[in-house]
């Protein structure tokens, strides 16, 4: 990188420099104030430059802000294509009907889940997986009582549960992809590389990310594969080598994208894979940098307010009906309550429920009298 | 984030919505509103009327997502849906426009005007009053092509495709507008300094 020499110009056509001034983020301010402390003969350029496309972006923006318009105009996509549909059906319907309804998909998944059961005997696993690299790997095995900490030759690291075990090529850092083979369970913090994606297989899922920290449970014998994301995105897909491929569906083969606090599990059985919540999400302002903390102490507060808190704080999709609970008040310093009790004690102080549908929160109740 | 890293999360996050993941639409949506906001109130001077159009956009994408193919550029691929449809709809309501760089000036894209922003903000300064001065003056393509760079991020490859131009005609598009700009280009250094304060 040449920025010692670069004039004005060239700084404006920086794609690095631009994205500074357009959308800073951590990374971006510590590269260009060291640059600029090592370069201070450089600060008029980046004067001007800087000067000329924040110049632009207030021709271009002006004194109007998005932020209405955003919220409004995804509101009325969303009724358009309804497809929160799948949510608040119940909700229109009376309580009887949504008994029957829900009694009836049971039924329906008894009967279908009954012919899969027999066939055992996973396709992918680890051993195959291996088999199938053609590469020299290297293996790491974990048979101590805790956890083992691994570290791979890009600066990423794995923590490697008892009764587990990795293995990645010998040459991990050569190729155009980062390949992980895991059995067991294991949590990993990826190095950013965006040129190389790391992609960690382990049974029939494959995971993968670009630089984040997720958390994924594979052992040979459970009937479920899960992954846990705690920062970052992390797509998850089912291996295309998993034999049945007219049985796995579109979603299945191309993925689910998955944000903090949310985790895949695939049933192996069936190959079909859930979107959900994590059973201990964690704050988000503790993994993702520039997150906003939150006060959780509460004094008369609006529900609604309550739950919009919450779902900011830790990055849940809670769905509520707003004038329902708008007369509905709260008062209590949940700051040091583990976030599924925090809920549960809003919930119940308002006489309301709540309950998880894929990864949404959903609070059900009659709402609170003025 | 790095722009690669922009790039691959676009990926991600395209063929997660391909797969009919609503959050990742959502995230789509979020991600893209306010480019698509202000590149379509270029053209149109009502903001509802833009609004209406980024939310025809956004149900067709989500109602042909299964046959939507990678997108090179998602942001460019939402960029020029949106012009598209702009401009199918001008050509509804108004009679039909040929080649839209001989149209008249005063049909022309709607440039908003330097007073629409800074009527009565005494304090800024003359410096800033001259870049929109230079915007304004720009010929509609220049103007268009010089903000889909500077403003949008836009790669040359992508403005030239929106433009329907030659990736090197729009380089030069933007290159020209830029000359122009040189001799003023000392008098930038002193505009707003407060602005970069904040990133000191």
């Amino acid at each position: 990188m040449e920025y010692q020499n670069f004039s004005t110009h060239d700084f404006i056509e920086d794609a690095r420099f631009r994205q500074w001034i357009h959308r800073p983020d951590a990374d971006l301010d510590a590269f260009w104030q060291a640059f600029m402390e090592k370069h201070p003969e450089k600060t008029p350029e980046i004067i001007a430059a800087t000067n000329f496309l924040l110049g632009i972006e207030q021709y271009v923006e002006g004194e109007s802000s998005v932020t209405a318009h955003e919220k409004a105009v995804f509101q009325r996509i969303k009724e358009d294509i309804a497809f929160e549909a799948k949510v608040p059906v119940w909700r229109q319907l009376p309580r009887w009907a949504a008994w029957v309804a829900a009694a009836s998909l049971l039924l329906m998944l008894g009967y279908f889940a009954l012919p899969l059961i027999p066939s055992q005997n996973p396709e992918v696993s680890y051993e195959t997986s291996r088999k199938e690299a053609k590469k020299t790997l290297t293996e790491e095995v974990n048979d101590t009582p805790a956890p083992r900490l691994i570290k791979l030759d890009d600066g990423s690291t794995i923590s490697l549960q008892p009764d587990s075990r990795v293995s990645y090529a010998s040459n991990f850092t050569t190729g155009n992809v980062r390949e992980v083979y895991l059995s067991g369970e294991a949590f990993f913090e990826v190095a950013k590389d965006p040129d190389k994606p790391f992609l960690v297989y382990a049974n029939e899922l494959v995971t993968k990310v670009l630089g984040t920290s997720f958390n994924v449970r594979a052992y040979q014998n459970d009937d479920d594969v899960t992954v846990q994301v705690r920062t970052g995105r992390v797509s998850v897909a089912v291996a295309e080598k998993s034999g049945r491929k007219q049985e796995v569906s579109t979603r299945e083969r191309e993925g689910i994208l998955l944000l903090p606090n949310q985790q895949a599990v695939l049933a192996r059985q069936e190959i079909r894979l859930i979107k959900t919540l994590v059973k201990e999400p964690v704050l988000l302002s503790k993994v993702v940098p520039n997150q906003p903390e939150y006060s959780f102490v509460f004094e008369a507060a609006a529900a609604p307010e309550v739950f919009k808190t919450l779902a900011k704080a830790y990055g849940l999709d809670i769905v509520f009906d707003e004038d329902q609970f708008a007369n509905c008040q709260f008062t209590a310093d949940l700051t040091d309550v583990p976030p599924y009790e925090k809920l549960d004690i809003v919930c119940r102080s308002i006489e309301a429920s709540y309950r998880i549908l894929d990864a949404q929160i959903i609070i059900d109740g009659k709402g609170c009298k003025p | 984030m790095k722009k690669e890293d922009q790039h691959t999360e676009d990926d991600l996050i395209w063929q997660a919505v391909r797969a009919g993941d609503e959050e990742a639409f959502e995230r789509l949506y979020q991600l893209n509103f306010r480019d698509l906001f202000y590149y379509g109130r270029q053209f149109l001077h009502d903001e509802e009327a833009v609004n209406d159009a980024i939310q025809d956009l956004f149900v067709d994408l989500w109602r042909t997502r299964r046959s939507l193919s990678p997108a090179r550029s998602v942001k460019y691929y939402l960029m020029a849906s949106l012009r598209r449809k702009i401009h199918r709809s001008r050509h509804r309501e108004q009679e039909p426009i040929g080649n839209w760089e001989k149209f008249p000036e005063s049909n022309l894209p709607f440039q908003p005007s330097a007073e629409t922003f800074f009527t009565g903000s005494e304090e800024k300064s003359l410096q800033t009053e001259r870049l929109n001065a230079w915007l304004e003056q720009l010929p509609p393509r220049q103007h268009e092509a010089l903000l889909l760079r500077y403003y949008h991020d836009l790669e040359y490859a992508d403005i030239a495709a929106l433009l329907d131009i030659k990736e090197q005609t729009g380089r030069n598009l933007v290159q020209k507008a830029l000359s122009k700009l040189r001799t003023l280009s000392t008098l930038l250094i002193f505009i707003a300094l407060k602005n970069i304060f904040y990133f000191f």
